[in-house]
């Protein structure tokens, strides 16, 4: 878009179509995106299955979800509530590390 | 500033506060800095004095401010360490985090606490006994260190004798008894690991150092475009964009 049909808008649209597309609805709390999740049974056949949903398991999933790819994650530990049980604190996240201490 | 010589009579007139740039190498005495005025800090001393964390507390999620908060009432009793313990953590916690009069942030009853809780790192050295043993082994080592320098215990000790001993705990030039059986340098990284998390979670600790707090919701409540500002943003003095587009696009 030229500089000048840009600044004439002044922020009236939106960036050009990049992965700020799929960042949180900013209206909503809670876990977006839950009720339009994929969801298989044990007999459905699937295109990969990523065993642990760290840093890396995570992504790999959401990017291949999006081109199409029938996903499934597997994860030992325990499922944490984005808004309940992560905080906004180092000392009060260490509960969420993964360190066989109990 | 008006006082001049503290009631350790040590000298406040120089207020360079990087040791390595003073003649004596040492720190100056931490009472040449401002009276708190708003909110805690420890001692109620520091460079920020009319910062309080707190007063942005409305602006956290209910998760994070009640993590927070519960560091702030009185803290229950010690379980972990034993009657005859408690005093030489407490001096020992002291001397590391050079808190010597009220308010104090309880970093003895926090390290108890998670000691007691079994709430530990998941790591630790090879040639290292469990934590919970090593913080053991420390404190009776601590005391016997004490002990060849003529005192009762730790605690019974002089801040002078208290400091000389801790730099050589730092240095891991402590020797004799205790201190052979243990590997002096990962024994004191095991102590100030939880001594210095445990005194840097505290708000008061915040307040003394001007840091931020937590930065949830606050900050991550309208990404995406950057014209859409959050509550407590103003819009910049230009509308000029650091990121320019090449020309032709």
């Amino acid at each position: 878009m030229q500089r000048w049909l840009r600044d004439t808008l002044k922020g009236a649209t939106g960036p050009r179509d990049n992965d700020s597309r799929y960042l949180l609805d900013v209206h909503r709390r809670d876990l977006p995106g839950q009720e339009t999740m994929a969801v298989y049974t044990d007999g459905d056949e699937v295109d990969l299955c990523i065993v642990g949903a760290g840093a890396g398991g995570s992504v790999l999933a959401q990017r291949l979800a999006r081109e199409g790819w029938r996903v499934v994650i597997i994860e030992a530990g325990p499922f944490w509530h984005p808004d309940e049980d992560w905080v906004s604190d180092e000392a009060g996240s260490h509960r969420l590390y993964w360190n066989e201490s109990g | 500033l008006t006082v001049a010589v503290s009631p350790s009579g040590r000298d406040l007139t120089r207020p360079d506060h990087l040791p390595h740039l003073r003649s004596d190498g040492e720190p100056p005495d931490p009472l040449w800095l401002p009276r708190q005025r708003a909110g805690a800090t420890p001692q109620m001393i520091g460079r920020y004095p009319d910062y309080d964390v707190l007063a942005n507390e409305a602006n956290w999620d209910a998760a994070t401010r009640a993590v927070v908060r519960a560091r702030l009432g009185d803290p229950p009793p010690m379980r972990f360490f034993t009657a005859s313990e408690q005093p030489t953590l407490r001096a020992l916690c002291d001397v590391a985090t050079g808190q010597d009069v009220e308010p104090r942030v309880p970093v003895a009853e926090m390290v108890d606490e998670k000691l007691a809780a079994g709430r530990l790192d998941g790591f630790r050295y090879a040639d290292m006994p469990k934590d919970p043993d090593t913080w053991r082994l420390m404190l009776r080592g601590l005391d016997e260190s004490a002990a060849r320098s003529g005192a009762e215990s730790f605690a019974a000790c002089n801040t002078e004798q208290q400091e000389a001993i801790f730099a050589a705990f730092a240095k891991a030039s402590l020797h004799g008894g205790v201190w052979d059986e243990l590997n002096v340098s990962r024994a004191f990284s095991v102590c100030m690991r939880a001594i210095l998390a445990s005194f840097y979670s505290h708000p008061w600790a915040w307040n003394e150092i001007g840091y931020g707090g937590p930065a949830y919701p606050q900050g991550y409540m309208r990404m995406g475009p950057t014209s859409v500002l959050e509550p407590h943003e103003r819009p910049g003095a230009t509308s000029e964009d650091p990121v320019r587009e090449e020309s032709g696009s």
